[in-house]
């Protein structure tokens, strides 16, 4: 049963950590993408700090994207090609798994890996994209703003950091949605799936993991990811029912436990799946096994 | 995984206290209350479903699904009648992204059958002073009614590995089959973890004794081909169970009972009185309702047996095993709740609420994750050192021997030929006074670990090495791991994870790392609380699954009552117990039972 915590008038959110329930709300016409300015006061907050801050020239990041958006869509299933390494083309260089796989042997450091990482990303859409300390740290804030609300954030908002930071990936990003999706947020799955990678490589039996077993211990999901009401909608997951502008969190990293794979991971075989699943567990495989065949054991 | 945030509060703090003193060590009334919040913890984060996309079995034709179970445990939940029954998945108590299954080299690593023979092989038999032989056997009589992982694989190559040198197993390779897979994995399972399927009815249904499916259920009550007709389980003319007629050429002595696999004398006796006890239920019931028909007194009958069963589990065998005074009010306070027995008798259950009135009555819940048996729960239920390598047969009447017997002369066969040549009152008698093995290291039974497979073959299985092995190929993590996922205090060495210096040294020397100990390896080790049979870290999974068991249960909460069972079905769940059981079916055995405060203690011997 989802959580709901509603005071009328200030606030309307539900909470969505169960498996099978995040899938029948995702798949819900009823909830879309849409953020706008309606329903109770904090949800109007919320909505319009992703509308501000999640968009490049009016148009929101692909991840935020209301479900029949054509252009989304389109531009998702060509990515889904693009992106396959499969389809032949180099998605990475030999020296970028070089850098990974050292790192998940334990050397080197968190942040040297993640700007190798957001160097892959933004080249995957920009053959001349620039990952450099001052992008990754960019993106790491864009990252914790995004995770939800806490009092530090209004000091980066006074001090102007987010917006000088975002206003970066931007730049960095040419004002490229996807790219700017890809090196602020997508990213940071990545990253943190290299970092249980290289606590897992430092376990005694890391050789004997299987790619599926490595991937289902290593593979991250968003920490959560929101949907607004867009008609009155009656659930039998939550009491009461949703009236428009009441904002629903699906939370992915709660329901990961019991759900690991693509499907939680990536939302695939939905419609709003991340076209990059197959580069993103090629690329980890690749890392996987290139740390083990070189060192030897760590 | 649902749980308030009273109940968050609750589990949270106890966990802080957890951090300098473990529940044993609390004062009776905290570390009952430490219980619950383990409990809960346990519910919320430790409980998870493996299915992706199970099928609703459709409606079987012609029967009351609202008021008798089916035989293979769908329809129990009326809003998804799948979960539990027959042939759906084992769940999971460690998160599922930790429960792939080992791969070579690691599989075999350290080598299964070393461990069998250096730690767990039985060089002296070790026994457990304060419970008999009939613990074991229940134990086993259960676990035949919740869970079997059915025929191994006969497909996929074996599992296989070297025996080390100076071993005097007959063949240089040891082959395992593999755990039979699952064959209807989808594209939802990609990326997913190996999955195994229960081919029993996963509920506490006593499947092992009515089955699994309806083919087997006619055959118990039939006797000659046809149905019996007074709604009675068959029974040969002397009181015993009837000859499997499709047993072995070479064994044409071997008992029929609906799960009549790995059967010995401890099983044959479990079979035998309860089928006994479900006929004298229907005897009982014909005359309350004569006017109903044999079908429906056998589905009345068995609703009551099964009952029976889970009531002398959770307020008798399992305080046996567990003897702590806060186990000994915990467990009973599943049945009869917080207020106790004593209330229930004066009062019954007022209130349909679990904590102040008991299980029975109170409301369904699965608390987020259906229902099922979980592949954490099958390993830390591997308790073959219960056993003992020989038994002891002495005559009721004055305690004089008639039989001495090993254990492997008592599989099978062995046991129609055992019940030929003493009553059964005998055989009760013996099992009640014999002390069964205590669950350490060094105590595996001799026969099970050479169990012949096909002798003029020359094939043998070796039981101990086969539980080092499943665990692994299934996924159960490792000691370590396994504690870690139980948010448990981990050893960081062997003298952390033993208080018994040789055993230390012995692990060391096996293992080299303390977190590549097995689970099995690791709890048979482990220093238990004061009282326990077993270890704390197997204690965590039976506090979650043993309510979880009955809480899930539709017939054991909300039709838990007279409607269903019939007053005269639910007077007889709360008036007996196993001594009742006991006595009704052998009572002579009253001098002996008289001063036994727990029919799962040992016995006193009669005078000679």
């Amino acid at each position: 049963m989802a959580q709901r915590i509603r005071v009328p008038g200030l606030v309307d959110l539900v909470l969505v950590a169960d498996p099978a329930e995040i899938r029948a709300f995702n798949e819900e016409p009823r909830l879309d993408r849409r953020f706008l300015p309606r329903g109770p006061l904090v949800n109007r907050l919320i909505a319009g700090r992703i509308r501000r801050w999640f968009q490049i020239k009016g148009q929101p990041l692909p991840s935020l994207a209301a479900r029949g958006d054509q252009v989304r869509a389109e531009r998702q299933r060509e990515l889904e090609i693009a992106l396959d390494p499969a389809s032949g083309r180099a998605l990475w260089s030999e020296q970028h798994l070089d850098k990974l796989a050292s790192f998940v042997r334990g050397d080197g450091t968190h942040d040297g890996a993640a700007i190798k990482v957001q160097e892959i990303v933004g080249r995957l859409f920009d053959p001349l994209y620039a990952a450099d300390p001052e992008s990754w740290r960019a993106a790491t804030l864009i990252d914790r703003f995004r995770e939800g609300f806490s009092p530090v954030q209004i000091i980066w908002l006074i001090t102007g950091r987010l917006r000088r930071g975002r206003a970066l990936l931007v730049e960095r990003a040419k004002q490229n949605r996807w790219t700017m999706h890809g090196t602020a947020i997508g990213v940071h799955g990545i990253v943190a799936a290299l970092e249980r990678m290289r606590q897992l490589r430092a376990l005694p039996d890391a050789a004997s993991l299987g790619d599926d077993a490595v991937l289902g211990r290593c593979l991250a999901p968003p920490k959560q990811v929101p949907r607004t009401v867009e008609a009155g909608l009656a659930s039998p997951f939550v009491a009461g029912e949703m009236q428009p502008g009441a904002l629903v969190i699906l939370k992915l990293d709660a329901a990961e436990p019991s759900t690991p794979g693509a499907e939680t991971v990536f939302m695939r075989g939905h419609w709003n799946g991340c076209p990059a699943w197959a580069f993103v567990t090629s690329l980890l495989q690749s890392v996987w096994h290139r740390s083990l065949r070189e060192g030897g054991a760590a | 995984m649902a749980a308030n945030l009273f109940e968050r509060l609750f589990a949270a703090s106890f966990r802080r206290i957890n951090r300098w003193r473990v529940w044993h060590q609390l004062p009776f009334v905290l570390s009952v209350a430490n219980l619950a919040a383990l409990r809960i913890d346990l519910r919320r984060r430790n409980l998870f479903d493996t299915e992706t996309s199970p099928q609703d079995p459709p409606p079987p034709a012609n029967f009351d699904v609202r008021h008798c179970r089916t035989a293979d445990g769908s329809f129990n939940d009326l809003s998804k009648p799948w979960m539990g029954m027959v042939g759906t998945r084992f769940g999971r108590n460690a998160p599922l992204a930790e429960t792939f299954g080992e791969t070579p080299p690691t599989l075999y690593e350290p080598n299964p059958r070393l461990i069998s023979r250096k730690l767990l092989a039985r060089s002296k038999f070790i026994e457990a002073p304060s419970v008999s032989v009939l613990l074991p056997a229940w134990l086993q009589f259960m676990v035949h009614d919740w869970l079997s992982h059915g025929v191994n694989d006969k497909v996929n190559p074996p599992l296989c590995f070297p025996v080390p040198e100076g071993d005097d197993w007959p063949t240089p390779e040891m082959t395992i089959r593999r755990t039979c897979p699952d064959s209807q994995r989808g594209p939802a399972d990609e990326g997913r973890p190996a999955t195994y399927r229960n081919t029993a009815s996963q509920w506490w249904d006593a499947s092992q004794m009515y089955g699994s499916d309806l083919g087997v259920q006619h055959r118990v009550r039939s006797s000659n081909g046809g149905l019996l007709p007074d709604g009675k389980l068959h029974l040969d003319e002397t009181g015993h169970l009837p000859l499997d007629p499709e047993a072995a050429d070479d064994d044409p002595d071997q008992e029929f009972a609906a799960v009549n696999g790995n059967w010995w004398i401890g099983l044959s006796t479990m079979h035998t009185l309860f089928t006994r006890e479900h006929n004298a239920v229907v005897d009982r019931l014909h005359i309350e309702y004569p006017d109903k028909d044999g079908e429906w007194l056998f589905q009345k009958a068995r609703l009551v047996v099964a009952a029976l069963l889970v009531k002398i589990h959770a307020t008798e065998w399992t305080p046996a095993l567990l003897q702590m005074p806060t186990l000994q009010y915990g467990m009973r306070a599943t049945w009869w709740g917080t207020l106790g027995q004593a209330y229930f008798k004066a009062f019954g259950r007022p209130l349909h609420n679990d904590l102040l009135c008991g299980i029975p009555e109170s409301p369904q819940n699965h608390y987020g994750v259906p229902y099922s048996i979980t592949e954490e729960f099958t390993a830390v239920y591997r308790l073959h050192s219960l056993i003992p390598n020989a038994f002891s047969f002495r005559q009721l009447r004055d305690d004089e021997e008639l039989l001495s017997c090993t254990l492997e002369e008592l599989f099978a066969g062995g046991t129609t030929r055992l019940h030929r040549k003493m009553p059964f009152e005998d055989v009760l008698y013996s099992l009640g006074t014999s002390f069964c093995g205590a669950p350490v290291l060094h105590n595996y039974p001799t026969d099970l670990r050479k169990l012949p497979k096909n002798i003029n073959q020359g094939i043998y299985t070796d039981l101990a090495a086969t539980d080092i092995l499943r665990d692994r190929e299934r996924g159960v993590p490792r000691y370590c791991a396994f504690r870690r996922m139980l948010r448990m205090s981990v050893p960081k060495s062997f003298a952390e994870l033993t208080d018994n210096e040789q055993w230390r040294r012995e692990l060391e020397t096996i293992y080299g790392d303390v977190e590549r100990v097995d689970l099995l390896t690791g709890t048979l080790a482990e220093t238990k609380p004061p009282g326990f049979a077993i270890s704390d870290t197997a204690f965590r999974i039976f506090i979650a699954l043993a309510p979880r068991r009955i809480k899930s249960d539709r017939f054991l909460t909300d039709d838990y009552t007279p409607e269903v069972y019939t007053p005269a079905g639910i007077d007889w769940v709360e008036g007996n117990g196993m001594r009742e059981v006991l006595l009704r079916h052998a009572p002579s055995l009253g001098p002996v039972l008289a001063d036994v405060r727990n029919s799962f203690f040992p016995w006193p011997r009669s005078a000679k």
